[in-house]
């Protein structure tokens, strides 16, 4: 029913009706940015990379074939911008334990709302490979289904359901005092 | 029910993806093991801070994205004077960004491909132009014969005085006594050697297929096949197909099919065939490939093919291609291609390629081609 109504607003927002767009983007944007905050820790990277998604998915809707899952196209864009970034920045392993990590709200306040686990969680996500954070983040921040992942990373179910248990035992082995 | 099949449950409870059959069978090997009970409840906590994760997306990220989205298709609007800004040099819609108002406002430099909206007036323009820039620079060559031609152009290119030194003379060059030039033989210490050479000492390389190295003593890596290394004894790799590494020793991949590892020592993984893993540390068993098992601690049977068996640890058997053995840590033996036997601890016989046996250790045959042996130790045949 979503990809249906997700069709319907990319048809509208093809026959020049913007506002079907901007709910394309409400209603995707916290999902998109989330993916590329989990993927580049660095909040301003993810702000731009979620932009640069949207515009691709408004430069593109005329390519947009409804055999797929809109959600699936949207998060493969996501997640290959993404790592286009860390490309070309040079990041594309683990993250520097001293590198920005600017957390989605950066205020005082809810830096205490999140409190020391997810601090410790933010730090330990630092640590692994980018290939472990992004299925990490398309599961649990995401919150994608497995074969949503697959369809996101092109990889098939039990290929996602292998690397996530091996990406969460890593993570488990970073953080002790959980 | 082995510790990683038990991992695996548990995640698969807490992810929410076990089935309810799959859920009962947790909560009946939870009842009876208390460590494992404590390990769920650490996996718990690890879950619960993933899902209490803040993950919200930026305030004003929709009014940004669609300012840009209007910049876009402003940038992109059809122009017809001739000088105005040309839809080839515009930025792609996804190029610009658009922040609030109390950030800076950033445009990156295109990207994309050119697009297909170029006023034709102004192309007209800027072909005229460049033909005839064209034609005045033919013209003005011709008049000042300019690059020279003809015997103007003649010459020769040496190198400066100051970068030259003398040439080596006859005398300068020593030949060395025939008889008193090393035997062919293997290098029993260090070493290392291209294509069908193998290091059965301390230290070396054995090529046995293509290319490849293989240290049958303290370190080394040995290609069976296409490329790669195989280290038994301390610490090395191991290609047995297409390419990969093996250790049998201490710490190591083995490749033995198409890719993979494979840690036969402390710990690690095995991909024999298409892919998989294998745990190869304390005990346990894996199908890889067909069917078959794998020990790979104390004693056991690895399939990796068709059928065969594969002790890495006391004694047994290892096919990784048709039928054979391989032993790799006391005695055995190894078939790596059609039939054959490797012993690459003490005593044994190793064929690398049709027939034949080699012995890595101390005495024993090596077949690395096509047939015959090759005593890469101390034994006994050539």
């Amino acid at each position: 029913m979503r990809d249906d109504s997700d069709h319907a607003l990319l048809e509208r927002f093809r026959r020049g009706d913007a506002a079907a767009f901007r709910e394309l983007v409400v209603r995707y944007q916290r999902p998109v940015y989330n993916a590329a905050f989990g993927v580049l820790h660095n909040a301003d990277d993810a702000r731009d990379v979620a932009q640069t998604v949207f515009m691709r998915i408004a430069e593109r809707a005329g390519d947009y074939d409804p055999g797929y899952k809109f959600f699936s196209w949207i998060y493969r864009i996501a997640v290959n911008e993404s790592l286009n970034v860390l490309r070309r920045s040079g990041r594309e392993e683990a993250l520097d334990e001293d590198a920005e990590v600017a957390d989605p709200a950066s205020g005082p306040e809810r830096q205490l709302e999140d409190g020391e686990r997810a601090r410790l969680v933010r730090n330990a996500l630092k640590k692994m490979s980018v290939a472990d954070r992004t299925v990490i983040t398309l599961r649990h921040f995401s919150e994608l289904s497995y074969q949503e992942i697959a369809e996101a990373i092109g990889v098939d179910d039990k290929t996602v359901k292998s690397r996530l248990f091996e990406a969460r035992q890593r993570l488990r082995a970073l953080l002790p005092e959980l | 029910m082995d510790r990683k099949e038990l991992l695996q449950l548990m995640h698969g409870v807490l992810d929410r993806t076990a089935t309810d059959a799959e859920r009962a069978e947790l909560d009946r090997a939870l009842s009876a093991d208390p460590a494992a009970r404590a390990e769920f409840d650490r996996l718990q906590g690890l879950f619960g801070a993933l899902a209490a994760m803040p993950a919200e997306a930026p305030v004003g990220l929709v009014d940004d994205v669609m300012a840009a989205l209007h910049c876009s298709t402003v940038a992109s609007s059809p122009s017809n004077q001739p000088f105005s800004q040309s839809g080839v040099l515009a930025p792609m819609g996804s190029d610009i960004r658009v922040r609030a108002p109390s950030k800076p406002i950033t445009a990156r430099t295109p990207s994309g491909p050119i697009r297909g909206r170029q006023d034709m007036s102004k192309r007209g323009l800027w072909i005229i132009g460049g033909v005839a820039a064209a034609v005045i620079a033919l013209f003005v060559g011709n008049a000042i014969d300019f690059p020279a031609s003809g015997d103007k152009a003649t010459g020769t290119i040496v190198p400066a005085d100051r970068v030259r030194s003398a040439q080596p003379s006859a005398t300068d060059v020593k030949l060395v006594d025939p008889s008193r030039r090393p035997s062919p033989g293997v290098p029993l210490a260090t070493g290392g050697s291209n294509a069908g050479a193998a290091n059965l000492g301390a230290g070396g390389n054995s090529n046995l297929g293509a290319a490849g190295n293989s240290n049958l003593g303290a370190a080394g890596s040995s290609n069976l096949g296409a490329a790669g290394n195989s280290n038994l004894g301390a610490a090395g790799s191991s290609n047995l197909g297409a390419g990969g590494n093996s250790n049998l020793g201490a710490g190591g991949n083995s490749n033995l099919g198409a890719g993979g590892n494979s840690n036969l020592g402390a710990g690690g993984s095995s991909n024999l065939g298409a892919a998989g893993s294998s745990n190869l540390g304390a005990a346990g068993s894996r199908n890889l490939g067909a069917a078959g098992n794998s020990n790979l601690g104390a004693a056991g049977n690895s399939n990796l093919g068709a059928a065969g068996n594969s002790n890495l640890g006391a004694a047994g058997n290892s096919n990784l291609g048709a039928a054979g053995n391989s032993n790799l840590g006391a005695a055995g033996n190894s078939n790596l291609g059609a039939a054959g036997n490797s012993n690459l601890g003490a005593v044994g016989n190793s064929n690398l390629g049709a027939g034949g046996n080699s012995n890595l250790g101390r005495g024993g045959n090596s077949n690395l081609g096509a047939g015959g042996n090759s005593n890469l130790g101390s034994g006994v045949t050539k």
